[in-house]
């Protein structure tokens, strides 16, 4: 089929949304009963999507050029610092760790870090904790929760003690100790999950975990224990796990 | 100026802040949810930020309704669960089998429409500039003749509009003429 400027204009208006209703009616229509026109539309079709793969894959190399440099200027800060002064940062952390090594317990930071998994967050069960479901929850709330679903915890944690002032929902207490845990906040952490008063019978196993895993990672071995001993035995979900880390902590 | 807005009318300059600010969090986050290895975590984040491009272009994204970490994160997560079904199947061979995966969509037959893009994309490198970056603004972009014309320098929007309709025939020739021809 031979198209001439009018013709692609008309196609490329169609294809761009950008005809009147009644002109776009009847040029459907036309395409209907036409499958030379059906055709060249497809072909037309396929060549926006083509220009667009090869725009995507453009910018795709493009951030990857990007990657090498900045992979090079870390590189380059690196040496661009210094032999001398590589060489005493390196003889400075030699002798701290050597002088904080025999002070650490025996691996309770490589326990923390293997079992420490922040607890996912249940959209649907925090809202039908919420006392009235009806209620559409609060905008602090909105961004409390979506903070900590990206893992933002730096943000999610004090928003969530905000959403918890304001709501009084425990559970929020909870997502609250766990995301100051997961930056290694654990005054904070363990302020948030003491605050915890009336535990609901679901909440007690996971405040009762990261409470233990929490001493754990503070080196306080005996209020670890004592945590991992009583999920143990109440026989809940995470009873094996406690079990696992109490033979490795004594 | 919002993140949506920077995108539609600096994109380069615009990616580059994006990519910059979040990367090195994003392959944090990426290595420790997925306990992927860093390049490919590298992989995921920057197709992430090639497909935000895309939706800002293809108008997907509703204006300012999330903060560009959250729907960056998203695209990222939605990406590594996808990386990780698909790695296995694609070929050395493949460049940038995501992309096109991306762009292809769930049609039916998806292997015949691919081997028509590479016709298309092959075309397209023959024909070169200044036709591809006519095109490439008009049918991706969505840019009116006025702003063409401003970019490429050309006299007035005739000129362009001329050129893109030489351009648009000379690959439609390329392709499809070309191919009938063969299949004779």
């Amino acid at each position: 089929m031979k198209l001439t400027q009018l013709d692609i204009e008309k196609f490329d208006r169609y294809l761009r949304n950008e005809m009147e209703a009644q002109e776009k009616e009847t040029f459907e229509q036309r395409l209907e009963g036409n499958n030379e026109l059906r055709e060249e539309l497809t072909h037309l079709q396929l060549i926006q999507d083509g220009l667009r793969l090869d725009d995507l894959q453009q910018k795709k190399k493009m951030l990857e050029d990007w990657d090498d440099e900045i992979e090079e200027d870390k590189k380059t800060n690196l040496f661009g610092i210094g032999w001398k002064w590589s060489v005493a940062a390196t003889i400075l952390l030699i002798v701290t760790a050597w002088l904080i090594w025999p002070q650490k317990g025996p691996g309770e930071s490589d326990l923390f870090v293997s079992y420490f998994k922040p607890l996912e967050l249940d959209i649907s069960g925090v809202r039908s904790a919420n006392k009235d479901p009806d209620n559409e929850r609060s905008n602090n709330f909105k961004i409390a929760t979506r903070d900590y679903i990206i893992e933002s915890y730096d943000k999610a944690a004090p928003a969530l003690l905000k959403v918890y002032e304001e709501e009084k929902d425990t559970l929020m207490l909870l997502y609250a100790g766990i995301a100051f845990l997961a930056e290694k906040n654990t005054d904070k952490a363990l302020d948030a999950l003491d605050r915890i008063d009336v535990w609901p019978e679901e909440l007690k196993d996971h405040v009762m975990w990261y409470k233990a895993l929490l001493f754990l990672d503070k080196q306080e071995n005996e209020k670890a224990k004592k945590e991992f001993g009583e999920l143990i035995e109440k026989e809940g979900d995470y009873s094996d796990k406690a079990k696992v880390i109490m033979e490795k902590l004594d | 100026m919002d993140w949506i807005e920077h995108i539609k009318t600096d994109a380069d300059r615009a990616l580059k802040d994006i990519y910059k600010k979040h990367r090195s969090q994003c392959l944090m986050w990426l290595g420790t949810k997925f306990s992927l290895p860093k390049e490919d975590c590298k992989e995921i984040f920057q197709h992430a930020v090639v497909i935000l491009y895309d939706n800002v272009m293809k108008q997907k994204v509703a204006e300012n309704k999330s903060s560009l970490k959250t729907y960056l994160f998203g695209i990222a997560k939605f990406k590594a669960y996808e990386y990780i079904r698909f790695k296995q199947k694609w070929t050395t061979n493949d460049t940038f089998p995501m992309l096109k995966d991306h762009v292809v969509g769930d049609i039916e037959d998806k292997l015949d429409y691919e081997n028509k893009l590479n016709e298309v994309q092959q075309a397209l490198s023959e024909m070169g500039d200044p036709c591809k970056s006519v095109l490439k603004l008009f049918y991706y972009q969505q840019l009116n003749m006025e702003s063409i014309t401003q970019l490429m320098g050309y006299k007035n929007a005739d000129t362009t509009k001329n050129i893109k309709y030489k351009c648009i025939k000379r690959l439609r020739k390329h392709i499809f003429e070309h191919k009938e021809v063969n299949q004779q």
